[in-house]
């Protein structure tokens, strides 16, 4: 395997020769550059010349030797099973599993042009009527993804119950060995509430603001399939309505945009099965509870020297965030 | 006892450096880490002025808990394994004040004003 490429012209050529061998004629590549964010997999847009047309592209990449949760090639096959079943999602074009090509692991997708700023979106003045409309379509995408058929997703694996889920979590927080009293009780509060066995679907698995792209007229594209797994649906439901996605909108559950009973009104409208009572607060305390755990994770790739970062140290100091929206959930407010 | 400035002083004087001086050179990627910095030094001061009087306080408080006395880190040991071994499934009345009490603690180093927003 060649070396990862060391620079954004070598990055070009090697997309150049993949793209142009694919296409079995000569492809040009231009624009090349680097998006900020996404720490599980490098983005990069970029445009691909054939044939006198302009294509506009997005690259994810794994970084160079650490392989991410999910298989490239796998992710591509989600992308077309969520655009067959109605969900608005980036053209998926090519997915290697290997590093062969581009030095690791990638998909490259149509590029959809619009904001992906969870602020911007929550805020621009241009966006207003997109968040008129914004709730309504992320209820009524989540009830497609669950409605999406399973039959040729067999690598997500068996589903997971949400006691295995819970399970994990404890796992994990015991693994990191910090005292956190707060998520122990939130641990042992989804213990004695555990969801009612549901049919399971397709679960997106990070479905909040910070990733959509939204356009003038409201949801354009669901991105980030890194998690999807089969479960119980509800769980993006109290997922998307965890206090931490909200940015600031805190009296605004979905989404920080608008009620939870608007977003589920929007999903059952949809064709997804409501909620039975108390599950979409189960989903919400489990997911505060993760994103909790995932803050102390993050911190700890600090910490071990794995990934050294000023961004990654500091967000371990947001785990008291959660415990205190964890807090408000189990004495019924939030 | 040092002399002037105080470790908080010194903080402050950093945290002016990088916002004043040091962001502005910066792409937006790693203008993005500076302002991170600069949050984390203001946490520093807020833990320098916050943390004697709160680590007090939350050993009073877990020890009253767990009825026992000890290093304050020891407690919080001890409270989070009470809690997961169930020990605490029917006491919550009076756990979970406390838990609000030390979490607010924790929030004023980090993030002072999370805990009065509205809901």
């Amino acid at each position: 395997m060649k070396p990862a490429p060391s620079d954004d012209h070598d990055l070009a050529e090697r997309l150049r020769s993949y793209l142009s061998e694919r296409h079995g004629q000569p492809v040009e590549v231009t624009r090349l550059s680097r998006l900020p964010g996404g720490a599980s997999r490098e983005t990069w847009a970029f445009d691909a010349i054939l044939a006198g047309t302009t294509l506009p592209l997005i690259l994810r990449r794994d970084p160079p030797g650490r392989p991410s949760a999910r298989d490239c090639a796998n992710e591509a096959q989600l992308l077309q099973a969520a655009m067959r079943a109605g969900v608005p999602v980036p053209t998926a074009r090519w997915g290697e599993s290997t590093g062969e090509p581009l030095g690791a692991p990638f998909i490259v997708m149509e590029r959809v042009e619009g904001e992906t700023i969870p602020r911007r979106i929550l805020r621009e003045e241009t966006l207003a009527a997109a968040r008129d409309n914004l709730v309504g379509q992320c209820g009524t995408a989540l009830a497609h993804i669950h409605a999406a058929p399973l039959d040729r997703l067999d690598f997500l694996g068996a589903p997971q119950s949400p006691q295995q889920l819970v399970e994990t979590q404890l796992s994990m927080l015991a693994s990191l060995g910090e005292p956190h009293p707060v998520f122990e009780l939130a641990l042992r509060w989804l213990r004695s509430r555990l969801p009612s066995s549901r049919e399971p679907a397709l679960v997106h698995g990070d479905f909040r603001v910070g990733n959509l792209i939204v356009g003038r007229e409201g949801l354009r594209a669901v991105l980030d399939w890194e998690l999807a797994h089969v479960g119980d649906p509800a769980e993006d439901l109290g997922w998307f309505c965890v206090r931490a996605w909200r940015f600031g909108n805190d009296g605004r559950p979905a989404g920080g945009m608008g009620t939870r009973e608007e977003l589920v009104e929007a999903y059952v409208a949809a064709g997804g099965t409501p909620p039975a009572p108390g599950d979409l607060r189960f989903w919400e305390v489990y997911g505060t509870l993760r994103w909790g755990i995932m803050c102390i994770l993050q911190a700890s790739f600090h910490l071990s020297g794995a990934t050294r970062s000023v961004e990654l140290a500091a967000i371990g100091r947001r785990a008291c965030e959660m415990e205190w929206a964890l807090l408000d959930l189990i004495e019924g407010r939030g | 006892m040092q002399d002037r400035p105080t470790a908080s002083e010194l903080l402050d004087a950093v945290a002016g450096f990088i916002e004043q001086d040091v962001a502005a050179l910066l792409d937006a990627r790693l203008r993005f880490h500076a302002r991170v910095s600069v949050n984390v030094l203001r946490t520093l001061q807020r833990e320098l002025a916050l943390a004697p009087s709160q680590l007090a306080r939350q050993r009073e408080l877990l020890a009253g808990l767990l009825g026992r006395d000890a290093e304050v880190a020891e407690l919080w040991v001890e409270l989070a394994t009470a809690i997961r071994q169930g020990e605490f499934d029917d006491r919550q009345e009076q756990l979970v004040p406390v838990l609000r009490e030390v979490t607010a603690q924790k929030l004023a180093i980090a993030n002072p004003g999370y805990t009065s927003s509205v809901h």
